[in-house]
């Protein structure tokens, strides 16, 4: 923790290296959360480097209540929320557009491969992602937290702001929801 | 349900149970140092320049209400001591008409 105490501070001063250590500790984790959330590979690096830049205008209000981890989590995860609504809203759009004629733009959410995936279980995750997107948010940020960043129930909990039991609940809600989405979808 | 689907559905589920952290490119770190060298983070003394100049809005503003507050009661007050005094004025007929008054003599 005293480690910890030092690093933020050196990093409210502005310095360089300290930036740098930064980049190079947190920056697949970022990016892990990030492309759990978006699933889209280019959106994901952008949001990566607001998430930085997020992080370098705001070092000063962090207090150092929580880990310096769980606070980069939390702005990660704000910052995919906030370009999935734009994304949201900009989709609904095109399909207004579209509807009138005066647009051609793809509304569909193009399939999602995560690079992280092992080739054999590549469609299957594909699959897999698409049913997380129609999860309810708490759920599905839980859910994406502990299976593709690998967190446990605490970690999440601190994340989430909640108890390591509502944790548990949201995720065996999430895995109940998604075995109903996938039937549905296997049955179609 | 059908244990073909329910193999199908568990497989789903279980395919990101391996899955590895992804890793963003290489020049990442290089391309984000480079931006934040063009972006200056809010200096502390700002902050505190800010957190200080509205401590100073609050002590004023509530300087000036209890001001404003004192000078009404004193408005109040001296209402009623003028009220008082002409009270006792004219108890006494200090206002009433000279015993004297020479001039419609």
């Amino acid at each position: 923790m005293s480690d910890q105490i030092h690093f933020v501070a050196l990093l409210k001063t502005g310095d360089s290296g300290a930036y740098d250590k930064l980049i190079e500790d947190y920056q697949h984790m970022v990016y892990n959360t990030v492309l759990g959330i978006v699933n889209h590979l280019h959106d994901a690096e952008d949001i990566t480097q607001n998430v930085f830049i997020q992080i370098f205008k705001s070092i000063h209000d962090f207090k150092g209540d929580s880990k310096l981890s769980t606070w980069i989590y939390r702005i990660a995860i704000t910052k995919s929320l906030e370009w999935e609504r734009k994304k949201k809203s900009k989709r609904s759009i095109n399909y207004f557009k579209n509807l009138i004629g005066i647009s051609t733009e793809s509304t569909e959410l193009s399939a999602f491969y995560h690079p992280g995936v092992e080739l054999q279980n590549k469609e299957m995750a594909t699959i897999l992602f698409k049913a997380i997107k129609k999860l309810p948010e708490n759920q599905r940020l839980a859910f994406v937290l502990i299976k593709v960043e690998g967190l446990n129930y605490q970690e999440v909990g601190e994340i989430m702001n909640k108890s390591t039991k509502s944790i548990e609940g949201l995720v065996l809600r999430a895995k109940a929801q998604l075995k109903l989405i996938l039937n549905d979808y296997f049955t179609e | 349900m059908d244990t073909n689907i329910e193999q199908k559905i568990d497989d789903t589920l279980s395919s990101l149970d391996m899955v590895k952290r992804a890793e963003i490119s290489p020049y990442f770190k290089t391309r984000m140092k480079g931006m934040l060298t063009q972006i200056q983070p809010e200096p502390a003394f700002l902050s505190f320049k800010f957190t200080l100049a509205m401590a100073m809005i609050a002590i004023i503003l509530t300087a000036n209400t209890f001001l404003l507050y004192q000078r009404m009661n004193q408005n109040s007050t001296n209402k009623k001591s003028v009220h008082e005094i002409s009270e006792i004025s004219e108890m006494y007929h200090f206002n009433s008409t000279p015993v004297l008054d020479y001039d419609n003599q």
